[in-house]
């Protein structure tokens, strides 16, 4: 635009209906700028704006984000018999028995349904379900970001060897992965667990001993991918050392499909772990993970004679689908992003 | 001349063609003969064109002189210096000296990484420049290869070809190299960019005293940049010389098929293009003698024939389809569809084979004559077996058997071809049944 004043005293023209003020103050149409090209508008912020845009993955954070708060801020977390996190949410300590710590407010040994004392009502050894469902959320949860986190570690790490290196190396590496898929991934779990009895470190082992292996596979083909793009030649024709052409060009390229397998396995994760629990070969008996709950109650359910006590395994259920729906819409839109931002960088990424 | 400043000596690269390891284990495999004992001499300010079809070899070959892509067999030799004897950390010292520049300017830059970071990498992985001085290192480059320095923190994906071929050229320029394998740099370019691009080579020759190798797929590109050409075919190298020398007869008949294809601006030009019969063949099984024979033009004839050069060709291309098929269909033309190949009369699939192979009813030769009509006969009874030994043995060219050596026919200037074998009586000559009498 040429300078205001070379055109001051031609010919004015009056426009109408067009505010200035309001162009300059609307957000900007594209949101690129040279400014934000500068600080590294990368894919992956590209693709947190597209995330930010999709309403059910934000749910899925906000459900997911509150389930955690409440887990850690059930009861007060000490560490070395320091007390790191005073908080306690929850009424009462998982296993605290009402009508042994309680006497004389009407608590029995035995289920009771919600009520004003007890929000979801008591479980059939006397104890509160609320707190004991705040509290179990530590169990689902940690179990299901420790164990993708280490899966996809492994996983990745195998696979980038077996893709970059190629021939022998991956032929081996390979024929492993099949091995390990040609077993149900659940049985597999079971029997370690067996093996191992029941507990959390036991169950983080059996879920991450072989769950790499579909990470694993997937890594490999990626690479397998990204190694045909010439730059990988390239950075072999400047000198780089194999070191550095996996972390630098292969192994962010194969991230995105990576991430968005990994958030969709949490919540697989998090029902394996429940699902063990309900047979009974998940955490010990009587501890607050919501599928060793569900297992507990179990009885109630064929219990006719004094009715039916729904709400010894509704919460606990419902509890178990409000975390895996949420962490699914999350994966789902992970990878809406992602796919779309590869769609972008397809077409010559125009934004 | 000077000592080469990088030369390759028999240089081989065989690929195995086995797929997996139950492939090799059960032997299930072929050797593909894609760089096959090449020789070639680069000097020191020169650039030399390495021309061929695609499918011939060339990348590879600029690739394993790079040892990007490990040599079968034989030497490269920088300065002296054998590069496939040098562990891998001194050939990453070496790689700050020869340099690559690949055809496709899409895949050989990192979409995750800026410009900056891109061109930028050679200098962290050398230990070249850190800092503020990394930093203005890159935008001399960018500037060198005529892009805006404030570029720098883009992505590749917000360029065009040309603009991202640039990029490419910057980052091989960063280590300050003495050569530049250029892996027909421009043909994946458009036609207006791509003069701009040879233009900032010649260019940055100029200015900083690279030699290049200059691969690429038509001579018109490489006519004006380079200084020697070679011509390579299946692995092969079959001519080469100065360009002038390529450009003037005698020619290959590879290279003058070339050459013809070269579009002409002049409308009374009356050179004719020469169209080469089917495709590349195959390198994993490279036909014999002369890997060329199978779509040369000017094949030789055998001395008992004497018969104009392009029934000549005709019948080699007779005999190549019946060689390789066994139904009536791949051979003759059936043009209406109530010929029934089954119970076909001798004159009609005769005259349909003549038609799809475009040979009169009569050949010129009366001997070669003989031999397709026993031919047609062998067929007509739908016997493959002793048709194919009549024409493999009836029709049989000098070129099919002699793999041809390099001869010099300048000083500069080799071709490897039996038309120009040192006894015949007259050397490149086009019409020959008697210019091969060696075998
Ligand atoms: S040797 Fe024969 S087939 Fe080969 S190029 Fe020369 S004439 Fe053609």
């Amino acid at each position: 635009m040429t300078d205001k004043n070379v055109l001051s005293g031609r010919g004015r023209i009056e426009i109408t209906g067009f505010n200035p003020e309001r162009v300059e103050q609307r957000d900007s149409l594209s949101g690129w700028s040279e400014e934000a090209g500068r600080a590294t508008q990368s894919r992956w912020s590209r693709a947190w704006q597209r995330f930010k845009r999709n309403r059910s993955a934000l749910l899925g954070v906000v459900v997911v984000a509150l389930l955690a708060f409440l887990a850690i801020f059930a009861r007060p977390i000490e560490v070395f018999g320091l007390t790191v996190q005073p908080f306690s949410l929850a009424p009462h300590p998982p296993g605290e028995l009402l009508y042994f710590n309680h006497p004389g407010e009407g608590f029995t040994g035995d289920y009771q349904p919600p009520s004003m004392k007890a929000p979801m009502g008591v479980d059939g050894d006397g104890r509160d379900i609320f707190s004991r469902l705040l509290y179990g959320g530590r169990y689902s949860l940690s179990i299901g970001f420790i164990v993708v986190g280490l899966t996809a570690g492994i996983g990745l790490l195998y696979g980038a060897v077996s893709g970059y290196y190629g021939g022998w190396v991956d032929e081996i590496m390979m024929r492993i992965v099949d091995v390990i898929y040609a077993f149900p991934g659940l049985i597999l779990s079971l029997i370690i667990v067996s093996m191992l009895g029941r507990g959390y470190t036991q169950l983080i082992i059996a879920f991450s001993l072989f769950g790499w292996a579909g990470y694993g596979r997937l890594v490999r083909g990626e690479v397998l991918k990204v190694k045909e793009n010439e730059y990988v030649m390239a950075a072999k024709a400047l000198g780089a050392r194999d070191r550095s052409v996996v972390l630098r060009h292969i192994a962010p390229n194969t991230m995105a499909p990576l991430l968005v397998v990994a958030s969709l396995r949490i919540g697989t994760v998090v029902i394996g772990v429940a699902a063990l629990g309900f047979l009974g070969l998940g955490m010990p008996p009587g501890s607050a993970e919501w599928g060793t709950m569900l297992d507990g109650a179990r009885n109630s359910l064929i219990r006719l004679d004094t009715g039916p006590k729904w709400w010894a395994t509704v919460f606990p259920g419902t509890a178990i689908f409000l975390f895996v729906m949420s962490m699914n819409m999350i994966g789902d839109g992970i990878n809406d992003a992602l796919d779309a931002q590869q769609t972008g960088v397809g077409k010559g990424g125009d934004e | 001349m000077s000592e080469p400043i990088l030369e390759a000596r028999g240089l081989k690269k065989y690929y195995d063609t086995a797929s997996g390891f139950m492939d090799s284990m059960l032997g299930r495999s072929n050797k593909v003969k894609a760089v096959d004992d090449i020789d070639l001499e680069l000097h020191e300010g020169e650039t030399l064109g390495v021309v061929g079809e695609s499918g011939c070899g060339k990348t590879t070959l600029g690739r394993t002189m790079l040892r990007l892509i490990e040599p079968t067999e034989g030497s490269v030799y920088y300065k002296g210096q054998d590069l496939t004897e040098l562990s891998s950390s001194e050939l990453r010292d070496v790689r700050t000296d020869i340099q690559y520049i690949f055809q496709d300017p899409f895949s050989s830059l990192n979409p995750r990484m800026t410009v900056g970071d891109i061109i930028g990498e050679p200098l962290d992985i050398h230990g070249i420049a850190e800092g503020q001085e990394r930093d203005e290192r890159i935008y001399e480059l960018l500037e060198t290869v005529g892009l805006n320095p404030s570029h720098s923190h883009r992505y590749p994906h917000e360029f065009s070809g040309g603009q991202r071929q640039r990029i490419g050229i910057a980052r091989a320029l960063a280590v300050d190299p003495e050569v530049i394998i250029c892996d027909e740099p421009v043909s994946a370019l458009d036609v207006s960019v791509q003069a701009q691009i040879l233009n900032l080579l010649e260019d940055l020759q100029e200015d900083f005293g690279l030699s290049y190798i200059f691969i690429a797929h038509d001579l018109s590109v490489v006519e004006h940049i380079s200084d020697r050409i070679a011509v390579m075919y299946l692995g092969k190298i079959a001519e080469t010389g100065t360009t002038d020398e390529v450009f003037e007869p005698p020619y290959h008949p590879y290279a003058e098929a070339l050459l013809s294809a070269i579009p002409e601006p002049d409308p009374l030009w009356d050179g004719e293009q020469i169209y080469l019969s089917g495709s590349v063949p195959s390198p994993i099984d490279p036909p014999t003698g002369c890997r060329f024979h199978t779509r040369c033009p000017r094949v030789i004839q055998p001395e008992e024939y004497n018969m104009p050069q392009k029934e000549w060709r005709q019948l080699m291309d007779f005999k190549q389809r019946l060689l390789t098929s066994d139904s009536l269909k791949s051979i003759a033309q059936v043009t209406d569809e109530t010929v029934d190949l089954d119970s076909i009369t001798r004159d009609t699939l005769d005259e349909l084979i003549r038609r799809e192979f475009d040979l009169p009813m009569q050949l010129s030769d009366m001997q070669a004559e003989q031999v397709i009509s026993q031919a047609v006969d062998r067929l007509t009874e739908e016997n493959f077996e002793d048709a194919r030994a009549l024409v493999a043995d009836g029709f049989k060219s000098p070129c099919e058997q002699v793999d041809p050596e390099l001869q010099s026919t300048g000083t500069t200037h080799r071709i490897a071809c039996h038309l120009y074998d040192d006894d015949p009586k007259q050397p490149g000559a086009t019409n020959t049944s008697d210019a091969v009498a060696d075998d």
